[in-house]
């Protein structure tokens, strides 16, 4: 027979397992603490808004600057538009819970202009219709919420004077407004 | 009524453990199932099969995407101990030719040291290289050193990301000896455990 105070641990074991795996399978689904959550989107005015360790908790390279643009259920897909520095850059668009759903960086575009398009699949369709766009940059996602990051080295003074006016250039506007 | 109490206080130590080691695990590189290379372990930026890893990038984002590069992380130096931040470390050996990388020095929840001239580590144009290898030779600790070096003062722990930015290198990894290894130099008296 187990002694009660056996039963006793191993109850508390187990409540220790569940708890522990509950937790960590709903962190993603349930987590108000997202990495740009304590971004402030509202007065952009369709540029990005610049990201660092002040604002994020993102782990996000510090040799780099960089800015992110929201898209949800409001903007429908975005329309991102501007030049690109001679220097490395990327573009990543990230889901609310962290994950990549699509990149593009320098040796995807020829060129430093960039029209690229982003957004859910059947609303990328309806967004090129309206727009008169055929021609154009797509991100074809499978979400209609999340984040667009754009990363662009800024290694020293002068890469970070490039980068910033590239980043003032940029224009993430909602694509069915146009 | 003794029951109940040590009812109440085995569920409440039970919910305790639980978040707790939740806590812990999450961000634990051991518990995301990265491929390791070397001393390193790589992070995938797209699906997360892995639940720790999936929660840990809720916080901390998704790291690098397949088309940007690839990321590698260390807690540990090359003999498998694990990073002291009251320690100093060398970071030496060679970097993969002809791509941009980035090293950066954090501590396990990614906080930057604390830095007046803001140098949270080294990239490919302003490390120094050495032989016809190029190789690398960074130091990091809290006491200055001559050289390339990166002051860890203001961390309780230590993580190196190193940040590989290339498309080819996502697809294929570089092997453990086309990246740098991590070894110890010293440890303030007290500091070490």
């Amino acid at each position: 027979m187990i002694d009660t105070g056996l039963r006793w641990f191993a109850a508390m074991l187990c409540i220790a397992g569940l708890t522990h795996i509950g937790a960590v399978l709903l962190a993603p689904s349930h987590s108000r603490n997202l990495a740009f959550t304590g971004i402030d989107f509202s007065e952009t005015d369709g540029k990005l808004a610049r990201v660092d360790d002040s604002n994020t908790a993102a782990d996000l390279d510090p040799a780099f600057l960089n800015a992110v643009c929201r898209f949800d259920d409001d903007t429908g897909p975005v329309r991102l538009t501007g030049s690109m520095p001679a220097t490395y850059w990327s573009i990543a668009a990230m889901a609310d819970d962290g994950r990549i759903l699509s990149t593009l960086s320098r040796e995807d575009l020829r060129g430093s202009d960039i029209d690229l398009l982003v957004g859910r699949t059947a609303a990328l369709d309806a967004a090129r219709q309206s727009a008169g766009i055929d021609s154009i940059e797509t991100m074809s996602l499978p979400v209609d919420t999340g984040f667009l990051l754009v990363r662009l080295f800024a290694g020293d003074i002068d890469d970070l004077g490039r980068a910033q006016e590239a980043v003032g250039r940029l224009e993430c506007r909602p694509a069915l407004s146009d | 009524m003794l029951a109940t109490l040590r009812f109440i206080l085995v569920i409440l130590a039970g919910v305790f453990l639980g978040l707790t080691s939740a806590w812990w695990a999450v961000g634990n590189l051991r518990f995301e199932g990265a491929r390791t290379v070397g001393q390193w372990s790589t992070q995938n930026g797209g699906a997360k099969s892995n639940p720790y890893e999936a929660a840990r990038a809720v916080r901390r984002g998704g790291g690098l995407g397949p088309s940007e590069g690839i990321e590698l992380l260390t807690e540990t130096t090359a003999d498998n101990k694990p990073l002291n931040a009251a320690c100093a470390y060398e970071i030496a050996g060679p970097m993969p030719q002809g791509v941009l990388w980035t090293l950066t020095v954090s501590d396990r929840s990614g906080h930057l040291p604390h830095n007046p001239a803001r140098r949270f580590g080294f990239t490919a144009f302003d490390a120094m290289t050495f032989g016809p290898t190029r190789q690398v030779r960074i130091s990091i600790g809290r006491d200055v050193r001559p050289g390339d070096f990166v002051s860890t003062v203001g961390l309780s722990s230590l993580r190196l990301t190193l940040r590989l930015y290339s498309p080819t290198l996502a697809t294929r990894a570089p092997s453990a000896d086309q990246l740098p290894a991590v070894t110890l130099l010293g440890c303030d008296e007290g500091g070490a455990s």
